[in-house]
């Protein structure tokens, strides 16, 4: 480190020149009152200098016994950093949602400065974090720096070496402690985890192997922790209108549960993949299942290949291929007759079941076929129309427990945020300043007078 | 930057030389006050304070390597290979 070596030579340089001054054949003591004050100066300055590597290992040593880990405190930080984003996504799609119903005053008065506070307290938290890491990453440098301005000779920059090599010292050892000073001073605050989700309006359609849509099924969100977030009950032409200020989807990694008469379908959805611009159309296709109409379903299992024929208003024609057992079920009111030809000759039911489901009673025929191609017919012969019900959960509604009449329930958790990635912060970087300076008046830094301009302002 | 460590080594070699001089002068000057014949007890106090100072100024210039050296050695015998923090 060259840095070092010149730190060392001017240490050697304020020594001698602490010697000439005292041989000088004046009789001013102010002159000469510097003397001893450079040689000792000098002798400090070269502990310091050879003191660099116990200086770093003093940090990684009481760093390790107070437990700081970085991974967390990353990891901790990009979280936070999510967190407020999807809050500041989730408050852009309600003002959207606002401003359709012709509320544009209340989306102009109270979503617009809650998105400005949560966007200055990203800039803050980056700020924050970028000052840490730099802080981090140069700590080699600026601790050599520091003991090189602490070097100079006549105390010319003393304090501000020593100034930084207790940021450096302190910073690297406290700051990657702040989420668990963040916790112990915030853990009374009870902010709902659902928010993290995010919100965004969608428009879901779900279509069969022929590309209908299915009518009547029933959608509900979950969260990695299987929680249910929401439900939602499509309409006869197969659309779940979710795009009003009330319902929405979340707006992050959702389990999706689709099921119809008995039907279920899983996947995993993530909205962020997408890119939304006001509302998102969620759409999937199920490859295994055909609606011949309403409530009326044919579902085939274990195939490898299956091709839609043809359909009349009651029946239905597919090719299906299989290298393995499949099976078969139709599924119908309780009603209706449900007649299954395979290669043209009629078959009877394996297994029959009879079940309710949303209020409206089904029955299911189940047949197993044989490895092969088979053409299969499905008939469902009935006329009764019925309409399941199920206790719909509107994800903004119920979920973020957001109501327009209730200012409160979007400032609330803009207010938590702000207590959490703010003010804490805040308090803790003038605990770990207020260290620093004690700790550099140790070194021979600043004045309590600095100290307390630079803490307090006044 | 070897030039500026040049540069402070270069200082460094004249303010030694210049220091050397100096203590000559001053040593000079001191005695030359000390032996000045008039009864003023002051003035060849003064006299007396200048060889003292450059007396011990010339024995710490003397010891000036010394002093660096001693530093870099008590600093390297405490910066051992230092044991492992305890886990808590």
């Amino acid at each position: 480190m060259e840095l070092l070596v010149i730190a060392f030579y001017l240490s050697v340089l304020t020594y001698y020149l602490g010697v000439l001054i005292q041989m000088l054949p004046i009789p001013f003591y102010g002159v000469k009152k510097w003397a001893p004050q450079l040689m000792v100066d000098s002798v400090f300055s070269a502990i310091l200098v050879f003191s660099y590597s116990l200086i770093q290992w003093i940090i990684d040593y009481l760093g390790h016994i107070l437990g700081v880990d970085w991974n967390a405190y990353y990891q901790w930080f990009f979280n936070e950093i999510n967190f407020v984003i999807s809050t500041i996504l989730t408050l852009k799609f309600i003002g959207m949602g606002l401003s359709s119903i012709g509320l544009n005053f209340l989306a102009n008065s109270l979503i617009s400065p809650l998105i400005s506070s949560l966007t200055y307290l990203l800039v803050f938290l980056i700020t924050f974090s970028l000052f840490v890491s730099i802080i981090v990453t140069l700590s080699p440098t600026l601790i050599a720096l520091g003991i090189l301005l602490h070097a100079l000779p006549f105390r010319l920059a003393r304090s501000s070496g020593a100034t930084i090599l207790a940021v450096v010292i302190v910073f690297s050892i406290g700051a990657p402690l702040m989420p668990q000073f963040i916790e112990l001073i915030s853990s009374h605050t009870s902010l709902t985890n659902t928010i993290n989700y995010g919100y965004v309006p969608a428009y879901i359609t779900v279509y069969d192997l022929k590309g209908t849509p299915l009518p009547y099924y029933l959608y509900e969100i979950y969260d990695e922790n299987n929680t249910l977030l929401a439900r939602y009950l499509a309409d006869e032409k197969g659309l779940v209108n979710a795009s009003s200020l009330f319902k929405g989807v979340p707006y992050n990694r959702q389990s999706i549960t689709i099921s119809l008469a008995g039907y279920i379908y899983k996947t995993i959805y993530d909205p962020r993949n997408e890119s939304i611009s006001k509302i998102a159309n969620i759409t999937y296709k199920l490859d295994n299942i055909v609606s011949v109409k309403t409530l009326r379903l044919l579902a085939f299992f274990n195939e490898e290949k299956a091709v839609y024929n043809e359909a009349t208003e009651n029946s239905v024609s597919l090719t299906i291929d299989s290298s393995q057992n499949t099976y078969v079920v139709l599924i119908g009111l309780k009603s209706d007759d449900l007649i299954l030809h395979v290669d043209r000759v009629q078959v009877t039911p394996n297994e029959r079941y009879e079940y309710e489901w949303g209020g409206v009673e089904f029955k299911a025929y189940k047949y197993y076929l044989k490895p092969g191609k088979h053409i299969i017919q499905a008939s469902f012969i009935g006329s009764d129309r019925d309409k399941p019900y199920f206790k719909e959960i509107y994800y903004a509604r119920d979920t973020l427990k957001i109501n327009i009449n209730e200012p409160l329930s979007m400032i609330y958790p803009v207010a938590i945020l702000i207590y959490r990635l703010f003010i804490a912060p805040t308090v803790y970087f003038s605990i770990l300043f207020s260290s620093s300076l004690a700790l550099s008046r140790l070194l021979g830094g600043s004045s309590s007078k600095i100290a307390h301009v630079l803490v307090s302002g006044v | 930057m070897s030039d500026i460590i040049s540069f402070i080594q270069d200082l460094i070699v004249n303010i030694t030389i210049i220091a050397w001089i100096i203590f000559f002068l001053t040593w000079v000057i001191g005695w030359a006050i000390r032996g000045l014949p008039i009864p003023f007890m002051r003035v060849k106090r003064t006299g007396e304070k200048f060889i003292e100072d450059a007396v011990w100024a010339a024995f710490w210039l003397a010891m000036g390597t010394s002093v660096f050296a001693l530093i870099a050695y008590i600093a390297n015998t405490f910066y051992q290979p230092l044991p492992e923090p305890p886990t808590i």
